[in-house]
């Protein structure tokens, strides 16, 4: 599936590491971590307290989540493929991943916001 | 339980509208009480007037979206007992619709006091009858069968007391006695014992209430009254009608009158020593606008009062009078007796809190949670039941308390102009903090965390936002009271 959703964007690459051991593992990690980062924001920190509730908390969260969404791609496929430094299809690849990343921590807002309780109208 | 509650004159207005605000507070009152507010003036461009129907009719449509079902959830919720017009009512053998308003006209006459009497058409014996009973002299406004009546009697009960005469057969009279049929519904009076409307309109409602030939439910039916003795002083103003050097020649008369003529259950007297603030002295209309006075609170709680009493209670014509823990011109809460303490002051101190809560602090923290939830950012200036709650709680409310401080006696407990820690001006919240950490009292992220906490937990059983809203309005001032923890009860 991740596979699929990446080529769709940046084309194959002739490395076939990228197939067997980056697209698949990044695009499960980054689920996992924007689902992790989406439960704080509204299950934890949201429920707990209103101190981390707002708009501005959720932009810069959403920040947060897109700049590891675009580094864990980078460092990711650096590691597998032995590269010592990206090239463009990295960029490219990490790019995608930041969209990703975007759906899924948008999508997991709307999805958890109703189970907070300072949070549920951020920022929709 | 219905109360009849009729309010005679201009005191009979200012009593009314600091019993809404009593009312509004949540002050206690039995279950199943419903107040019939009937305002009996002739003055119907009175101001005081005015302002108790407009606190009246505010009250109502709060009330109305606030509570779907008709039914508050205890006797201590704000707004909780239904105020009903007479109108509404239904009234067996009625012949007249009397209208919604809480207001109906007394008479159809408008004029002086000469064309009501129809002295033109009188014969000459009884002409000169009427000038031996009333001034009649060249003064074009101010004599006595010149006053124009639709200001009222200008402080002369003796004109009233000839208009009221005719009440039996006035409209609203007739519907009143039609409505009235449950034998568990209670009569109150509030009517000044000085002045012309009340003084004149209280004896004859009465006399016509004891009539023998009255239906039996009414006969039947327990009655009380308060009656307000001075309280305040006039300025001179020696083209005004109404004589304030009669204030209590006018007492001491009727006080005499009404000990061997009026028999009701329960008669309620205040009064205090007028204070040196004057008010103006107008005669009548809408310039006649006095300031709130404790006494008037005081008089509020008199109708609470009696409508708290079960039916038990009433042994006999019994006689009550109002008396402070200590006799200052400055009161603050410790002066009140535990009663009033219990009963009426510490509602009002949760209905500041949630009058703050409302008017300060939601309409500056619209992005919330809370407040989105409720629609607050798109209802809160335009939605009828919340541009009304606006009004009650900023300035109906403030200003009746406002009053009340300005006035003299002064009572000023609380302090809208600080933050939430010193509203309550007998205790400041004490903050326990170090280096900025610890407990700060009641501060915007507390209110934010009770709001954010407490309004979701209101949703499944009030899902209407009018209604989830007076909730969280009332859960925020408890734990706001809660803060604040008891008051100092000790007089120092």
């Amino acid at each position: 599936m991740f596979t699929a959703l990446y080529e769709l964007f940046i084309g194959k690459n002739p490395d076939p590491t990228y197939r067997n051991a980056v697209f698949t593992s990044v695009g499960t990690l980054t689920l996992l971590i924007m689902l992790v980062l989406a439960a704080l924001f509204y299950l934890l920190l949201g429920r707990w307290r209103a101190v981390f509730h707002r708009t501005s908390h959720w932009i810069l969260t959403l920040v947060i989540a897109l700049i590891i969404g675009f580094s864990l791609a980078i460092s990711y496929a650096k590691d597998a493929t032995g590269e010592p430094s990206a090239d463009s299809y990295m960029y490219g690849f990490a790019g995608v991943n930041l969209l990703w990343a975007l759906i899924v921590f948008v999508g997991a807002s709307a999805l958890f916001r109703r189970g907070s309780v300072y949070a549920r109208h951020t920022p929709f | 339980m219905k109360l009849f509650l009729f309010a005679i004159g201009g005191t009979g207005a200012r009593v009314l509208r600091s019993l809404t605000m009593l009312l509004a507070s949540g002050a206690k009152t039995p279950a199943d009480l419903t107040i019939v507010p009937i305002l009996l003036d002739m003055d119907m461009q009175n101001g005081d007037t005015a302002r108790a129907l407009d606190g009246v009719e505010l009250y109502r449509t709060i009330r109305n979206s606030a509570y779907p079902n008709g039914k508050a959830p205890d006797t201590r919720a704000f707004f909780a007992a239904p105020m009903q017009s007479l109108g509404t009512l239904q009234s067996d053998g009625a012949q007249e619709r009397i209208g919604d308003s809480f207001l109906p006209q007394l008479t159809e006459h408008q004029g002086t006091f000469e064309t009501f009497l129809n002295v033109s058409t009188m014969d000459d014996i009884d002409r000169e009858l009427l000038k031996t009973l009333y001034d009649n002299s060249a003064r074009p406004t101010s004599a006595e069968l010149k006053l124009d009546l639709s200001v009222g009697f200008k402080g002369n009960p003796n004109i009233g007391s000839v208009v009221f005469n005719a009440l039996e057969d006035a409209p609203l009279y007739r519907y009143f006695v039609g409505a009235f049929n449950n034998d568990t519904d209670r009569i109150f009076i509030i009517s000044s014992i000085f002045g012309g409307t009340g003084s004149s309109g209280f004896p004859q409602l009465v006399k016509l209430l004891q009539d023998p030939s009255q239906k039996t439910p009414i006969r039947n039916a327990r009655k009380g009254a308060v009656t307000v003795m001075p309280y305040f002083a006039l300025d001179e103003n020696s083209q005004s009608a109404i004589d304030q050097n009669r204030f209590n020649s006018k007492t001491k008369a009727a006080l005499s009158y009404y000990q061997s003529q009026i028999h009701l259950d329960s008669l309620y007297y205040i009064g205090d020593k007028p204070g040196a603030k004057l008010y103006a002295n107008v005669e009548g209309g809408a310039k006649q606008t006095n300031n709130a006075h404790v006494v008037e609170m005081l008089a509020a709680e008199a109708v609470l009062d009696f409508a708290n009493r079960s039916a038990g209670e009433f042994a006999g014509k019994t006689y009550y009078e109002y008396g402070l823990r200590r006799d200052d011109r400055n009161l603050n809460l410790v002066h009140f007796a535990d009663a009033t303490y219990q009963n009426v002051l510490l509602s009002l101190v949760r209905f500041s809190y949630a009058s703050k809560f409302y008017v300060d602090y939601i309409p500056a923290n619209l992005r919330e949670s809370f407040a989105k939830s409720l629609n607050l950012p798109q209802q809160l200036g335009t939605g009828t039941y919340y541009v009304a709650l606006t009004k009650f709680m900023g300035d109906l409310y403030r200003r009746w308390l406002a009053e009340m401080a300005d006035n003299d006696r002064r009572f000023d407990p609380f302090n809208f102009a600080t933050d939430f820690n010193g509203l309550v001006r007998e205790k400041q919240i004490e903050t326990k903090t170090f280096m900025g950490f610890g407990d700060k009292g009641i501060t915007d992220s507390f209110l934010l965390n009770q709001a954010g906490d407490i309004e979701p937990k209101l949703m499944a059983p009030y899902p209407q936002p009018e209604a989830r809203l007076m909730h969280l309005l009332m859960a925020v001032a408890d734990r706001c009271t809660e803060k604040l923890g008891d008051l100092n009860r000790q007089l120092v």
